[in-house]
């Protein structure tokens, strides 16, 4: 069903003109939330509103001034609209600014854990359009009962999504003034082009959407003025009847959706630095469990295409119902080098979270929140990676006090108990941030509207209104700690070549003068990653501890702890400060990238190491796994797809390709202007190649290529 | 008996249809001077060495019963014709610069190992065996193929040909596709670059007509050795002659085998580091499928 729909002028144009002139692109240092002029406005509005009864309508009515006095920005030949305005300060705004993030930074009460990531119900925002959920609230708000004080927390929560919702209705009268006036300005087919945009938020988002384009811009603003990283849900299936009608009753052609769809694409490098994510997800199954296959399907892989930028992460839900000429597409999109789609496994997806207890409907209707933490779209209050903890550091913590008197077995509960005590004081501290959200609100209230049940429940997101709350811990370095249970057994109980007290010695020594242990290790013991029965049953013996252990906790509101094992871009950090582990890693050296055995140790190809990875049972970890493949753009296209089958077949999670000749990478680290355009997979997320740490560069040529 | 390999290689994309493991059988009769696999060449056990990760710990040296190694004159250098194949010296090293290429396998090891990939194989992937030239390891091959099949693998053989007829008759009766390689179209110069003459080669593709098996005729493109106009109209004729061809694939020569024989301290006699030029193998490709109906492919 592809529709071969060519990439237009427009949108050559577009992302040329965003590649040099949009601040998210060219200055790294930008962040996807709040900052310069959003976080300018953001404070003043708080400043304003010292008289607000509670922090949280004062915050509330901070965001709303911010919304109303932003700066619409309009791009020529924008098909859709809203970016960050971010030209510079005057002077006096500059000493303005300096003030206002002290107050920022010490003034205002500080965000702790995590925020945003997580998806909204669109589907609600397309069909009552705000106003209408306005009107939700409003009723709500009338029929509270003043004579019972108790409630007084819904008239609170109820009155800052008003107070919101309104400035974002502003902010889109904002952008349909400026339309008119650039309109204004213009003459012919320019001028037709404000005008419509200009009409397009004359509709939405305030009331529901008629058209397709009415419908991508009513997301796009409403996601825009969060000021956050927030997944777009399942866009091939809750735009599609807007796209159907449009179609059928000939108001817009594919071509013409296909243009709307790359623009939506092409915002986010405006909106999203390119060192942080957004996601969407496409394919795989509705509300009901029904496959999911259609014209939109193919356009948001089309839009992978025709953009080939490292944002939106889209995610493609593979089934053993999806069409082969799909997956076939998108086998093409991944080797064509763009790190794009991701791979996931729908069915496994939604039967571990039944498992987990959530109910049908959302544990078939999840999304990839952002890089790959699952959670179920529109009713999860979830915090990701909360915290990120070096499960690497907590092993080495337990066996530098192991001695030469203990067995293996021993040896690994002294771990098991190590994690355990840490854990106790990770999560509670923990616990206590999260209290914090509750009581400060570091999300915008609004996204409560969109997040079920919180206007039901009368609390906001932060508040406990969400009908899932669940927390997820991310395991770093546990491939590591895999490796070197592994390389302990071996090396001092199978081949009784060194003490437990000499491996210490060693380690402490950071490897320095023990170089013959250390190729043996590298080079002489069989690893995690080739799919020995030995090394799979430990990985599984880690993961199986991981979750027995979490399992012991609830989260400050009762929900379950659910981990995660992936990366992101922190298996650097994370590993500086990590000392030399039994594995062969050298003190400060990166960590495992994600959920992948130790990089250079699954050196018998891509088969043997999914297959491995497939052992410790990763569909456990809804907290998200990330799985990098890196492999040789002569792949035939047929072999990348049966690779793909086959893992998922066996309950594999998550799959994401780097699919560059090293020769190339080495050559974009000694000529970084050649390769701009570069985009490679890490832990979870895309980014440019040549804008990445030298250390991260070496951490994706290292991986070993198939 | 139990089949000698010196490779096992998961996710091979490129010998047959499909995901395909392969199994790389030792010994060959053959002597091509293009070998892109001579440590596949002798059927006894082959010290390969990487000279660049030797430290000189000299622990090889210290537990080889032979003097296989000696360490003069800041060089470490390697006696093969000493060498007995006991792989005390791969043992001690830890380095990964000495390996011991040549290990029997049972059956049974062939059959977990390859199970590994099963899940990859989807409808078109499986096994492949390859060498060296597995034939030279017939009745370990027969009893392979036997079992491979019971275990419903789909099945490729890849092989120059040079064996006996009644041999790979029988193979053929357990062998979905034969991966069978055509090199040199004039008999002398085959005895010159192989080693030995091609009547049997080309009498067994009569067989396997005989008995329908399927075939994909692979030819290696070597330059100044097989890159003459003739030759590639000949291989068209070969294919419309014989029923069992399916298609054919051109194997344009890579250099990577000098740096093997190296390992092995072998000479490669063939001295190119190049490789072959991808125009010119458009070009054969071009004669070639003038002359043939069926389809011509490079492989990659």
């Amino acid at each position: 069903m592809n529709f071969n729909t060519p990439k237009t002028e427009r949108i050559t144009f577009l992302k040329d003109y965003y590649l040099n002139n949009s601040p998210m692109v060219l200055n790294r240092d930008l962040m996807p939330w709040k900052c310069h002029k959003s976080l300018y406005l953001y404070v003043e509005g708080w400043v304003k509103n010292s008289g607000a009864p509670t922090v949280r309508l004062r915050r509330s009515m901070a965001e709303a001034y911010m919304l109303e006095n932003m700066k619409p920005v309009i791009c020529n030949k924008e098909l859709l609209a809203g970016q960050p305005d971010f030209s510079p300060f005057d002077k006096d705004e500059q000493i303005q600014f300096e003030e206002y993030q002290k107050i920022y930074k010490s003034g205002m009460p500080p965000i702790k854990g995590s925020a945003d990531h997580t998806s909204l119900d669109y589907e609600k925002l397309l069909a009552k359009g705000i106003e209408g959920v306005m009107e939700e609230i409003k009723l709500k708000l009338d029929a509270i009962d003043i004579y019972d004080g108790r409630q007084a927390e819904y008239y609170e929560f109820y009155k800052c999504c008003l107070i919101e919702l309104e400035g974002v209705l502003k902010l889109a009268e904002n952008y349909r003034n400026h339309a008119l006036r650039l309109a204004d300005e213009a003459e012919g087919e320019e001028k037709k082009e404000y005008l419509s945009l200009a009409d397009v938020f004359s509709r939405v988002p305030a009331k529901p959407a008629r058209t397709f384009r009415e419908a991508l811009q009513s997301v796009h603003l409403f996601l825009y003025s969060l000021f956050g990283i927030y997944s777009a849900g399942r866009p091939d299936q809750y735009l599609y009847p807007y796209y159907e009608k449009d179609i059928r009753e000939g108001v817009m052609t594919q071509l013409e959706a296909q243009e709307l769809i790359d623009c939506f694409y092409l915002q986010y490098m405006n909106n999203m630095s390119a060192w942080a994510t957004s996601s969407l997800m496409i394919g795989g199954r509705n509300k009901k469990g029904e496959a999911v296959e259609n014209p939109l399907t193919w356009h948001f892989l089309t839009a992978i295409e025709h953009t080939r930028i490292p944002d939106p992460n889209v995610g493609l839900c593979v089934t053993d119902e999806t069409s082969k000429e799909l997956l076939r597409y998108a086998c093409e999109l991944i080797k064509s080098g763009c790190g794009q789609p991701q791979i996931w496994n729908n069915d496994g997806i939604t039967k571990s979270m039944l498992e987990r207890g959530y109910d049908k409907e959302a544990a078939n209707w999840f999304t990839h929140s952002t890089c790959v933490e699952i959670s179920p779209i529109g009713c999860s209050g979830v915090s990701i990676t909360s915290p990120y903890i070096n499960i690497l550091n907590i092993f080495l913590e337990s066996f530098k006090r192991c001695d030469d008197t203990m067995t293996f077995d021993e040896i690994y509960s002294s771990f098991e108990k190590e994690l355990e005590s840490n854990l106790k004081g990770i999560l509670l501290r923990e616990h206590l941030f999260q209290l914090e959200r509750k009581r400060n609100t570091t999300d915008p209230v609004r996204i409560s509207a969109f997040i079920n049940d919180c206007i039901e429940r009368g609390l906001s997101n932060d508040s406990g209104g969400a009908r899932y709350n669940d927390i997820q811990p991310n395991m770093l370095g546990m491939t590591n700690v895999i490796e070197s249970l592994n390389v302990i057994r071996e090396l001092v109980f199978n081949q009784k070549k060194l003490s437990v007290g000499e491996f210490n010695e060693i380690l402490n020594k950071n490897y320095e003068g023990s170089e013959d242990i250390l190729a043996y290790i590298k080079n002489k013991v069989s690893h995690f990653g080739t799919d020995t029965k030995e090394t799979n049953s430990l990985a599984k013996r880690v993961a199986d501890t991981v979750i027995s252990i979490l399992g012991k906790f609830t989260t400050f509101r009762g929900a379950n702890f659910v981990p995660g094992a992936f990366s992101y871009r922190n298996h650097e950090y994370h590993g500086s400060y990590t000392p030399a582990s039994p594995d062969g890693r050298l003190s400060g050296d990166v960590l495992a990238d994600g959920s992948c055995p130790v990089q250079g140790y699954d050196n018998q190809g891509p088969t043997l190491s999914l297959n491995s990875t497939n052992s410790w049972e990763p569909l456990r970890f809804l907290g998200g796994i990330s799985v990098n493949v890196k492999i040789s753009p002569s792949v035939p296209t047929d072999r990348l797809m049966a690779l793909i089958e086959g893992y998922i077949k066996q309950n594999g999670m998550q799959l994401q390709f780097n699919v560059v000749d090293t020769e190339i990478l080495k050559d974009a680290q000694k000529n970084p202007d050649k390769y701009a355009d570069l985009i490679v997979r890490i832990g979870g997320y895309s980014d440019y190649f040549t804008k990445i740490t030298r250390k991260l560069q070496d951490d994706v040529i290292s991986r070993s290529q198939n | 008996m139990n089949p000698i390999l010196f490779n096992i290689q998961h996710f091979s994309l490129h010998d047959g249809p499909g995901i395909r493991t392969v199994l790389f059988f030792k010994g060959c009769p053959l002597n091509c001077v293009w070998c892109h696999n001579p440590e596949g060449k002798s059927i006894k056990k082959t010290l390969s060495f990487l000279k660049e990760r030797c430290v000189f710990c000299r622990r090889c040296e210290s537990v080889c019963p032979k003097e296989v190694h000696s360490f003069q004159s800041g060089e470490h250098r390697i006696f093969r014709q000493n060498c007995i194949g006991c792989t005390k010296c791969t043992d001690a090293c830890n380095y990964g610069a000495l390996e011991m290429l040549g290990k029997e396998y049972t059956i049974d090891e062939i059959l977990h190992d390859a199970k590994k990939d099963k899940a990859y194989y989807g409808n078109s992937g499986g096994i492949t065996i390859s060498g060296g030239e597995p034939f030279m390891q017939f009745e370990a091959l027969i009893t392979l193929l036997k079992a491979l099949k019971e275990n419903g693998y789909h099945v490729c053989i890849e092989t120059s040909g040079y064996t006996d007829s009644e041999r790979i008759r029988e193979a053929a009766e357990f062998t979905d596709l034969f991966l069978y390689d055509y090199k040199e179209s004039s008999n002398e110069r085959h005895k010159k670059y192989t080693g030995a003459g091609q009547d049997n080669i080309l009498n067994n593709l009569n067989v396997l007509d005989d008995v329908n098996a399927k075939v994909i005729l692979r030819c290696p493109i070597i330059p100044s050795v097989n890159d003459y106009h003739k030759h590639f109209e000949k291989i068209a004729r070969i294919a419309n002659r014989h029923t069992s061809i399916q298609s054919l694939e051109f194997m344009p020569y890579h250099p990577l085998g000098i740096s093997k024989a190296n390992h092995i301290g072998e000479k490669y006699y063939y001295e190119n580091n190049q490789f072959a030029d991808a125009s010119l193998v458009e070009r054969f490709c071009r004669i070639t499928q003038q002359k043939t109906s069926k389809a011509v492919t490079v492989s990659k």
